[in-house]
């Protein structure tokens, strides 16, 4: 899909659709890219409670637990 | 002008002349009249006048005007620049945007501006019972971070800037959320604006393919 920067000028009323530029392609790759990293980082922080509080079960402990022991 | 004490402490009814007249001291237990002031002023404080007081005009509040109206539609376009003339105060309100795609970022800048002039803090929420805070400093752009998690999604948005006719910084403060996801998400920040040149226009874009939906309207105050 072609990617469209519109240009809205209020004053003249004037509207211009351009394609996107080498450069606008680019700086969305570097975002996609850190975006891509922020989620797998949020994966993996939400994989990794998950397990802990997996362990905790098995031991017959809450979160609440090792609240009150002011861990 | 005298002083019109009568018998038994109170004051001389002649005192005053029409209606809306007010007595105000001139000095220590030393009384006159002001005369009622014209409509719609004010009573002030003024040292320069007999009583220390004075009518002036009423400050009036800024009136927004609506600069692209009735408002833009961001359908079809990735990224769009909205221009105008420059205004000191804006306020941007951007409504029930989204695309095709997920996880997808809206972003602002002010003229267009690529360069590394925006700073900011800002803080997500994602679902009731985790958040966090991101704060940076020099970003090239106005970034509202992973707003649409799911393809059926919305985001609004709105953002409010003061100084836009000034060559100085340029306060900015946004807020917004997605809406029909889950986790829902909601954000809110502040920031500043380095570039020195009016603001004469915004642009919104997002991270990924272009918007199937969502309107812009810009106004603008001074």
């Amino acid at each position: 899909m072609e990617l469209i920067h519109r240009f809205i000028d209020t004053v003249t009323g004037e509207v211009v659709d351009k394609p996107y530029t080498k450069k606008e392609l680019d700086e969305l790759k570097i975002n996609q890219k850190r975006i891509d990293a922020e989620l797998a980082e949020a994966e993996a922080k939400a994989q990794a409670k998950a397990t802990a509080e997996s362990k905790l079960a098995a031991l017959g402990l809450t979160t609440d637990d090792l609240r009150a022991l002011g861990l | 002008m005298g002083i019109n004490i009568v018998p038994g402490g109170g004051f001389d009814r002649e005192l005053v002349d029409a209606k809306g007249d007010i007595i105000a001291a001139t000095a220590a237990d030393t009384v006159a009249r002001l005369a009622v002031g014209a409509n719609g002023t004010v009573l002030t404080a003024a040292s320069g006048q007999a009583t220390g007081l004075q009518w002036a005009a009423a400050g009036s509040n800024p009136s927004f005007t609506l600069l692209n109206s009735p408002s833009t539609s961001l359908s079809g376009s990735a990224s769009t620049t909205i221009s105008f003339t420059a205004y000191n105060y804006l306020a941007v309100f951007i409504t029930d945007t989204s695309t095709v795609n997920t996880e997808v970022e809206l972003n602002f800048r002010w003229n267009n501006d690529t360069g590394s002039n925006y700073r900011l803090s800002n803080v997500r929420w994602e679902s009731q019972t985790s958040g966090y805070g991101r704060s940076s400093s020099g970003d090239t752009s106005l970034n509202i971070f992973g707003t649409q998690a799911a393809a059926a999604d919305t985001n609004t948005a709105c953002i409010f800037l003061s100084g836009g006719q000034g060559s100085g910084v340029k306060p900015y403060e946004f807020q917004g959320a997605s809406s029909g996801n889950s986790p829902s998400r909601t954000y809110f920040g502040r920031g500043v604006y380095l570039g020195s040149s009016t603001i004469t226009g915004i642009t919104i874009f997002t991270s990924s393919g272009n918007f199937d939906a969502g309107t812009v309207r810009v106004y603008g105050a001074n």
